[in-house]
């Protein structure tokens, strides 16, 4: 049964990627260094009449640097745009993916949840945006499969799976644009 | 020898009597009033001056609550209102406004009575946070550091220091939890006050209508064995409840008036999904797969669905916080970074240790976006206040368990209250230095300003022109005039569109217009126009600016020419 499941996740992830093959202009995820300084600078124009000193602690390159790195980063963990990888069947798997993860504690599944969590620099990094997407919503597919592995073959959750299944198919057709990363889809 | 023995007997007596006074019990209570004490600096300092003006909520507030405590009736006339407040025609829920009537009374009809309940009950909602957590964990440590994340929270200092209806329901809606838990494992009879609590949420702000029945079924489900063991107190306490809140549910469901607010803000009245799943269907032909693919109800709960992941969204949590700049100071999430980790640890431990009582804290988690995922506007900070402080008492059930097992602990709370002091004076400094200067706009800053400014002219002219642009002026001359309310019934001019808003054409000598030409004026008449709009005869008496210095208002006069013949 978990077998039949897993070829159905499958099947649904990749009609996905097929999906997101088809984006002709990506959204713009790349980090900007430039960005900190403008931080920088605003933030310290507006210190007008407050200690330099002070204004230097809260206001330099490296806070500046973290924070538009982590801005930048939590964007390629905003709900939409999970939903939109995922779908709901993915999104309820990551979390039974998660919960495997730190109640097995195999370091095979941790080290599959370091490189989810690292994937999205590549994005932030990688000169070809498509590539670094591509890479990060495999990673993302791949581990929310461990998810599979905590479903107990009770009527119930197979039928939750099946559900979930279809809905998600039935929201991958309903974004068929793929509004939180595509610009413009080759097939309207 | 006997100065040695009496030294010592001095000593140990002294030790004795230190170790009494500085018992583990004594050194915790004086840590919560230490939070709280904190807690109440952060939400109480400079409350008058930041944020750095009244938005149009807390001018009629203010003023509602002021026209209560001089007339008992409302700026309308309506005798102490139960269900609603009009105001603007967003018919307010009530009990904030009779909340700041106690403090109008005391400090007078300025900011900081107008902001004292909200931060006086935010603050209390610190010590509730700690009673919570020693109910959920038994555990004075975690209840101590979840005290402690909840007084330093931004989310909960940002609603804490504006008159937010929601932050005075969240302390309800939390009495309302812990004396559940109280009926549950103290006394039976808490359960009146835990449902007269929520009843009371309900009637602060709209927004726990949609939480308190979730919140309920929750508690109900955690609680079962309790309810059935007490079902004749917990039947009294429905009836009670049921009767208090009819009025309540009548004007919400049964009125044009009461279904305004949520017609208004819903995704639900929203056409766009429609006007897509006819397009689609059209362009399939109208078949019975493109029925199914796109049909309009679909399209809504696809909707709901990514309004509701929205309140979990990194970037609201922990790096640019809510898109309205009145919520969040637009540099900080609503959560401190290192929440990330101790949100993440907590949800861990909660399952790895079977933590009584973690799907209860989980399911509070869950069902508080539920309700604000119907309105357009998501994420929303205040809408879904009530979600505090699950993720701070997770936080701090994560840290406590992580200490626990962590070999290096002074480092480890080292680390920890590093980051937490980095985060909070780097929140403090933005929301004092920067937050208040660049978004002084959005508070409409400018209106008493320009209320000082037209002061001097007032007894001589004849009339006084306000433009509507920034919207709602007529509440801020009556706030900072303390125009007497009654003088103000007798002399308002007001419109009810076919919305049921209420517009305010004027009162007293004041004109409230879209364009000066509509009215009448004399040359004795006083202009409050935007920049650049006064005429070429219109001498400018002063110009009002926002903090980061851009014109918003001029003072404006017709210039008088004098007849030299006479």
């Amino acid at each position: 049964m978990k077998k039949i499941i897993l070829a159905l996740v499958i099947f649904v992830f990749a009609f996905r990627i097929w999906q997101t093959s088809g984006c002709k202009n990506y959204h713009f995820f790349k980090f900007e260094p430039i960005s900190v300084k403008i931080n920088v600078e605003e933030q310290v124009n507006t210190d007008i009449g407050q200690n330099r000193q002070v204004s230097r602690i809260f206001h330099n390159k490296a806070s500046a640097t973290f924070y538009e790195i982590t801005k930048s980063y939590a964007k390629l963990f905003d709900s939409q745009f999970i939903l939109d990888i995922l779908g709901p069947i993915g999104v309820a798997l990551m979390f039974l993916a998660l919960i495997y993860t730190f109640k097995t504690k195999k370091l095979f599944t941790l080290s599959h949840l370091i490189i989810v969590v690292a994937t999205p620099f590549l994005v932030l990094i990688g000169s070809n945006t498509k590539i670094s997407l591509f890479v990060q919503f495999i990673a993302m597919y791949s581990f929310s499969l461990w998810g599979i592995k905590s479903l107990m073959p009770n009527k119930l959750q197979i039928f939750g799976i099946i559900f979930l299944a279809i809905s998600t198919l039935w929201y991958f057709a309903l974004s068929w644009q793929l509004p939180s990363f595509c610009n413009e889809i080759f097939f309207n | 020898m006997r100065y040695f023995l009496t030294d010592n007997i001095i000593i140990l007596v002294f030790a004795i009597i230190g170790q009494a006074l500085l018992s583990k019990a004594k050194v915790k209570k004086l840590i919560l009033i230490a939070i709280i004490l904190l807690a109440a600096l952060l939400r109480f300092y400079k409350l008058d001056s930041v944020p750095p003006s009244l938005y149009w909520d807390e001018a009629s507030l203010g003023y509602n609550a002021y026209s209560i405590l001089k007339t008992a009736k409302d700026e309308h006339g309506k005798f102490l209102p139960t269900t609603n407040f009009a105001a603007f025609g967003d018919y307010k829920p009530p009990l904030y406004i009779y909340a700041t009537v106690p403090s109008i009374a005391l400090f007078g009809l300025n900011e900081f009575a107008i902001r004292f309940p909200s931060a006086f009950f935010g603050t209390l909602t610190v010590l509730l946070a700690y009673f919570i957590a020693k109910k959920l964990f038994d555990d004075q440590n975690i209840a101590l550091t979840a005290s402690l994340f909840l007084a330093t929270s931004p989310w909960h200092i940002q609603l804490s220091r504006g008159a937010f209806e929601g932050n005075l329901a969240l302390f309800l809606s939390s009495l309302g939890i812990l004396t559940f838990f109280k009926f549950a494992k103290d006394k039976p009879f808490y359960i009146l006050i835990s449902a007269l609590s929520f009843l009371a949420a309900m009637y602060t702000f709209t927004g726990q209508r949609l939480f308190v029945p979730f919140i309920l079924i929750v508690l109900s489900i955690q609680f079962k064995d309790a309810v059935k063991k007490n079902i004749k107190y917990v039947a009294a306490a429905a009836i009670i409840c049921a009767i208090l809140f009819f009025p309540l549910f009548k004007f919400t469901t049964d009125t044009i008036e009461g279904k305004l607010r949520f017609n208004e803000v819903t995704i639900f009245k929203n056409l766009e999904p429609i006007d897509r799943s006819t397009r689609y269907r059209q362009r399939d032909g109208y078949s019975t797969l493109s029925d199914i693919v796109h049909n309009r109800r679909f399209l809504y709960a696809r909707e709901y669905l990514i309004h509701y992941f929205d309140a979990f969204n990194p970037t609201f949590l922990f790096t640019k916080g809510d898109g309205n700049p009145r919520f969040s100071v637009q540099e900080v999430g609503q959560l401190y970074l290192i929440d990330l980790f101790l949100v993440l640890a907590g949800t861990y431990y909660l399952f790895a240790n079977k933590q009584k009582y973690r799907f209860f804290i989980l399911a509070w988690l869950l069902v508080s976006p539920l309700g604000p995922a119907t309105a357009r506007e998501t994420p929303h900070a205040l809408r879904m206040i009530h979600i505090l402080p699950t993720f701070q008492l997770i936080a701090a059930y994560g840290l406590i368990s992580f200490y626990r097992y962590f070999r290096y602990k002074k480092i480890l709370l080292s680390a920890v209250a590093l980051a937490i002091v980095i985060n909070l004076l780097f929140y403090l400094h933005i929301y004092y230095s920067h937050w208040a200067k660049n978004y002084s706009g959005e508070w409409q800053y400018g209106y008493k300003q320009t209320v000082e400014a037209i002061r001097p002219y007032y007894d001589n002219a004849d009339y006084i022109i306000v433009t509507k642009n920034l919207g709602r002026p007529y509440i801020y001359f009556l706030l900072y005039l303390k125009f007497d309310p009654e003088k103000y019934r007798q002399t308002a001019d007001i419109r009810r569109d076919n919305f049921y808003f209420i517009d305010v054409k004027g009162f007293d000598k004041f004109r409230f217009v879209d364009n000066p030409d509509e009215v009448e004026f004399t040359d004795d008449s006083i202009f409050v126009l935007s920049p650049g709009s006064a005429g070429a005869n219109m001498r400018v008496l002063d110009t009002i600016s926002t903090l980061d210095g851009k014109p918003i208002l001029e003072v404006s006069q017709k210039i008088k020419i004098i007849d030299e013949e006479l």
